[in-house]
């Protein structure tokens, strides 16, 4: 499979950041919780590889223990995004009519929620933590995922295949799911490996802002909140998670792009 | 014509459009107070304009819409009474082929699938039984028995027309309606389609329902004809007779009919074209 | 008017060619029709005459218009102009008519905007002040063609290219588009070459033939000579198929 140079670099870092996503516990040399005050903001050495915050914890383990967290997370809400919005939107594409008018009009309903907004709400109903988080992005953002899968049955629907299935007396589960599912799955693969990233930010942020994972667990925002006063004196702290959500973030957009110049093409030569 | 007729339609009639949740307002009139009765031993063929509303009515007939007034009967029963098993039972009696053969395929299956649908659904064969029954089909579109590892997009728009019709095939239907399928083909496609749809009558004694504004093609494949014209059933007359359309669109369909010849001209009049095209070797 | 098309060669990236050494003329008065199935190559040569073939293939030609070398480019628009197959995805869906004629009118530079009318008339659309109006939407299939064809005239190009025009019509409509067409070439003095695989289309428009086959030219007669005597087998094939439909020839 030949892949260009962005692809190669994204898929790379993807697969080196999953890596130590799925090993952190191994790959970290100290506990990341393990506060050790003589030791606080101590620079780059051989011991603390990107040194230590300000209460001594190693960097780099609450890094990587960190990336667990935070890429779960985005993969997490994504997933609970495309179940709530692949399943609406196709139900609404499929079934037309009364449905179809009423899904679409919640659509437009949760489209004008504000993400930060709302997470603040359900915070201050719920509580802080993860799982809030989560579920607060997933709620302002499966809409969108809803209105394309529905456009996309939509187009599918009255095309001439799918009637002649009808015709040859292919039972309408087996329809949905052999005819029509598949593309639909193809270019929703595609618009979701491009949005990971925008998820990925979006649980940082919130983290960031003090509604998602509370200090001292490890997580890229909440580990650039920590830092924020120390901006000045020891800058690295905020940059060494800055820049690994930003390699995330880069690393699932440039996959996102190879995935739809590699699939897009191909639909437009079978059709 | 018998209530028991194969398939009747009694005042049938399709509206578009029309008063929705949202919004009040006329629809569009395609078709009106259509009563036909048609025999499973005849072929019949649907004629008229673009616009005169048969390819709505076969697709009326098919089961693919509902229509919104009258009904229509298959052996008595009306469509409003179908259960499933009845539209499956229905299925295994009419199908059809679309006119665009490359949009009636999925283009990401294999051929296999494409005909195993209608073998699994309509047929109640087993696996291995489709695949036997998936290559006595391509054989009598004569297709090569490889065409069914290939997938649709790799296969060109005439082959892709015979893989539809073995499709329509695969039920064993009585009754197979081509919607304009013949339409847009060059000629001699049409010929060899032509001549597979007539085996096909006489070998298995399957009908034709032929929807079509070429009148040419009629007298090919049908014992019968229907002229539509704007919604409405004007005429209906065997194909072969000789006397005058008695409706005004059977008269504009006939003489729309171009002669097959050029006409004899006068040669004062001829426009003068001088030879200095390069000829291939005339054989 | 003269219009030479030399030695065309298309061919694919990979080498495969797909029209090989073609040569055609167009000339004023008369019409021209280019004759093949499908997958013989007859739109790819209309389509390099225009220099408008896709990217992947590559072609080389010489165009000449009265002798003297002319681009695709140039030829554009001005001096050649198209009618094509499918009328309703020719035209741009959120713009009328009156949009489309002035965009065409100022393409070749013609401020008079009297043209339009009479081109309009000519292609057969009486009602034209009505049809101006009109988005593609609400025009049938036999309207838009009759509105491509009047664009073309309005261009006051001499030369006109037709790629299967009435194969998407049905035939009472191409019956009245082929007859608008007869009239238009006689009055206006236009060449017209008109591409298609219906021999009933060719034996009333067309002056000469061309008959192509997989790429290559097979015969070139007039058309009176072709239905007579048939030289090349692919001629014969085509013309047999085209007489069985007809019932009154089965029986010589």
């Amino acid at each position: 499979m030949k892949l260009t140079l962005s692809a190669s670099i994204g898929l790379t870092v993807f697969v080196m950041l999953l890596i130590v996503a799925l090993l952190a516990p191994w790959i970290a040399p100290y506990d990341p919780s393990a506060i050790n005050l003589p030791q606080r903001l101590a620079p780059v050495s051989l011991d603390h590889w990107l040194g230590t915050d300000h209460l001594g914890r190693d960097v780099f383990s609450r890094l990587v223990m960190a990336s667990t967290l935070s890429l779960g997370a985005a993969f997490a809400t994504l997933v609970l995004m495309l179940v709530i919005g692949v399943g609406l939107g196709g139900l609404a594409g499929y079934a037309g009519g009364r449905t179809e008018q009423v899904i679409m009009r919640t659509c437009d309903v949760f489209m004008t929620f504000p993400t930060v907004v709302l997470a603040l709400f359900m915070v201050a109903i719920l509580g802080t933590g993860l799982t809030n988080v989560i579920i607060a992005i997933a709620i302002t953002h499966w809409a969108w995922y809803a209105r394309l899968t529905r456009s996309l049955v939509l187009s599918i629907r009255h095309s001439d295949y799918l009637k002649a299935a009808k015709l040859s007396g292919v039972p309408v589960w087996v329809r949905f799911h052999r005819h029509i599912m598949p593309t639909v799955l193809v270019q929703l693969l595609v618009l979701a490996s491009l949005d990971i990233g925008h998820v990925m930010l979006h649980v940082s942020g919130l983290s960031f802002l003090g509604l998602g994972v509370q200090s001292p667990t490890p997580e890229w925002g909440v580990m650039i909140n920590d830092a924020r006063q120390f901006i000045w004196s020891s800058p690295l702290l905020v940059i060494w998670p800055g820049l690994a959500i930003l390699l995330s973030v880069l690393s699932f957009n440039l996959m996102g792009d190879a995935l739809r110049d590699k699939l897009d093409p191909n639909l437009e030569h079978e059709g | 014509m018998t209530d028991n007729a194969f398939l009747q339609l009694k005042h049938v009639g399709k509206t578009y459009g029309g008063s929705s949740f949202w919004q009040f307002k006329a629809g569009k009139q395609v078709l009106s107070d259509i009563n036909l009765s048609i025999c499973s031993q005849q072929s019949i063929a649907l004629v008229g304009a673009s616009g005169s509303g048969k390819s709505t009515l076969c697709r009326l007939m098919l089961g693919l819409e509902p229509a919104s007034h009258g009904e229509i009967y298959h052996n008595g029963k009306a469509f409003r009474d179908f259960a499933r098993d009845d539209w499956q039972a229905y299925r295994r009696d009419v199908q059809l082929v679309f006119q665009d053969s490359i949009a009636a395929v999925n283009p990401r299956q294999r051929i296999q699938q494409v005909l195993c649908e209608p073998l699994q659904y309509l047929r109640g064969l087993s696996a291995s039984q489709c695949v036997r029954e998936a290559a006595r089909l391509l054989d009598k579109v004569e297709l090569p028995a490889s065409s069914l590892e290939k997938k649709a997009g790799q296969l060109s728009g005439g082959q892709l027309q015979r893989i539809c019709i073995a499709r329509a095939l695969a039920a064993k239907p009585k009754l197979i309606a081509l919607d304009e399928s013949l339409s847009g083909l060059d000629v001699l496609l049409q010929q060899q389609i032509i001549a597979l749809l007539q085996d096909i009558q006489q070998q298995d004694g399957t009908s034709m329902l032929l929807v079509t504004h070429d009148l040419r093609l009629v007298d090919k494949l049908c014992q019968q004809v229907v002229v539509l014209d704007d919604g409405q059933l004007v005429e209906q007359r065997p194909a072969k007779s000789s006397e005058l359309w008695s409706s005004k669109m059977g008269r504009e369909l006939s003489e729309a009919i171009l002669p097959a010849r050029p006409p004899i001209r006068n040669p004062l009049e001829q426009s003068y074209v001088t030879e200095t095209e390069e000829c291939e070797a005339l054989v | 008017m003269r219009l030479e098309l030399h030695n065309l060669n298309v061919c694919t990236h990979t080498g495969e060619a797909l029209v090989k050494n073609l040569s055609l003329t167009v000339e004023s008065g008369s019409v021209l029709a280019l004759v093949g199935g499908s997958g013989s190559g007859k739109s790819l040569t209309c389509s390099a005459l225009f220099d408008v073939l896709p990217r992947n293939l590559m072609y080389s030609c010489e165009r000449k218009l009265n002798g003297e070398n002319i681009t695709g480019q140039a030829l554009r628009g001005r001096h050649m102009a198209s009618i094509m197959q499918n009328p309703s995805s020719a035209f741009n869906p959120v713009q009328t008519m009156m949009h489309h004629c002035q965009e065409t009118l100022s393409a070749v530079g013609i401020k008079d905007q009297s043209v339009i009318a009479q081109a309009m008339l000519d292609a057969g659309l009486d009602d034209w002040k009505t049809v101006l109006a009109l988005y593609p939407f609400q025009m049938s299939g036999g309207m838009l063609q009759r509105m491509m064809l009047a664009l073309a005239l309005m261009s006051q190009a001499p030369i006109l290219i037709a790629d299967e025009p009435t194969t998407d019509l049905d035939l009472v409509v191409q019956r009245h588009i082929l007859n608008r067409l007869k009239k238009v070439i006689k009055k206006r003095q236009l060449a017209l070459m008109i591409v298609t695989h219906d021999f009933a289309v060719v034996a009333q428009l067309a002056d000469r033939v061309t008959i192509m086959h997989r790429g290559e030219i097979v015969e070139n007669t007039s058309v009176e000579q072709l239905f007579v005597q048939p030289q090349h087998s692919v001629s014969q094939q085509l013309l047999t198929a085209h007489l069985a439909l007809y019932p009154e020839e089965t029986h010589d």
